[in-house]
């Protein structure tokens, strides 16, 4: 038993890791006709919190429920696997990316976001707040406004050769490697 | 006149949402316990990945690294062959009913 949780435990390589990520579309139609989403969770839940004045959050989300289960259970399947069944290495991230960090004060690379900024002193910083609010309102906006996110679009839709979904992951990528490269280094230069 | 009469249904917007098409059976509070187990098991993927990490994210955007487009290139393949041989074979879920797609129809929230 020892021995398999040490196995697990260890980085799972990207052939490992994708397969059974995109495994997780087949189980979730067959387990009951589910198609593979996240961020919708966020519409039911101001669905079933804001009175139904307005058109987007009316309807059954009852019915979705399932969604906030499975999102549930991504939160404690993400609890245990970082609890128990943590790497004992950290991610082996590009030396590239490792010395422009550095340049900004980040050298933590134990954990899945950097401790230097995602921190609660930090939120109220300038920084800290674009990152951490700023970053969460555009999440939630964007994931509506798109229609899915890189789960809902970039795995399921792709998988199901939806052309609209082609064009949104296409338009993640560019968003992405925008922000990663043109914008990030004015933010993580401000304090 | 109820509210729901009066208020015009917006789920078309939302590729998300298959609240017109639920499975009849399979919608009680005990079936949904399946939906957090398989929730638990996408979590432990997502984190043993390192999808979720905030390094690799940066990595992949600055073309860096091989290993984000190594998950999302084999979970592709691994659910475009596993929907073409449900559509292929007609398999139907545990309750026995059929499998269903919605196409998404586009947007310009796409972009």
């Amino acid at each position: 038993m020892e021995t398999l949780i040490d196995f697990i435990s260890q980085p799972w390589p990207w052939y490992v890791a994708g397969p059974l990520i995109g495994a997780m579309v087949p189980l979730l139609l067959i387990v009951g006709n589910k198609a593979f989403g996240i961020s919708s969770s966020l519409r039911h839940i101001c669905a079933a919190c804001i009175p139904a004045k307005i058109p987007f959050f009316h309807y059954d989300w009852k019915k979705e429920a399932w969604n906030l289960f499975f999102v549930t259970g991504i939160f404690f399947g993400a609890m245990i696997a970082a609890e128990l069944l943590s790497s004992p290495v950290p991610a082996a991230i590009s030396g590239n990316l490792k010395s422009d960090l550095a340049q900004y004060g980040i050298n933590d690379y134990r954990s899945m976001v950097p401790p230097e900024i995602f921190n609660f002193q930090n939120l109220a910083t300038l920084q800290g707040f674009l990152m951490m609010i700023g970053g969460g309102f555009l999440v939630g906006f964007g994931t509506r406004y798109a229609g899915g996110c890189t789960s809902g679009h970039s795995i399921m839709g792709i998988s199901a050769l939806q052309v609209p979904s082609m064009i949104a992951t296409a338009c993640f990528m560019i968003g992405g490697v925008l922000m990663a490269n043109v914008f990030l280094p004015y933010i993580l230069a401000l304090s | 006149m109820s509210l729901s009469a009066k208020i015009k249904p917006v789920g078309d917007t939302d590729f998300e949402v298959r609240a017109d098409n639920p499975s009849r059976r399979g919608t009680s509070q005990w079936h949904n316990v399946r939906y957090l187990a398989t929730g638990i098991l996408f979590g432990v993927f997502l984190v043993k990945s390192e999808v979720m990490s905030w390094f690799r994210i940066q990595e992949m955007f600055r073309f860096e690294s091989f290993h984000m487009y190594g998950v999302m290139g084999s979970a592709l393949v691994v659910g475009i062959i596993s929907i073409q041989l449900i559509k292929k074979f007609k398999i139907k879920t545990l309750h026995g009913e059929p499998i269903t797609f919605d196409s998404k129809p586009f947007h310009k929230g796409n972009i």
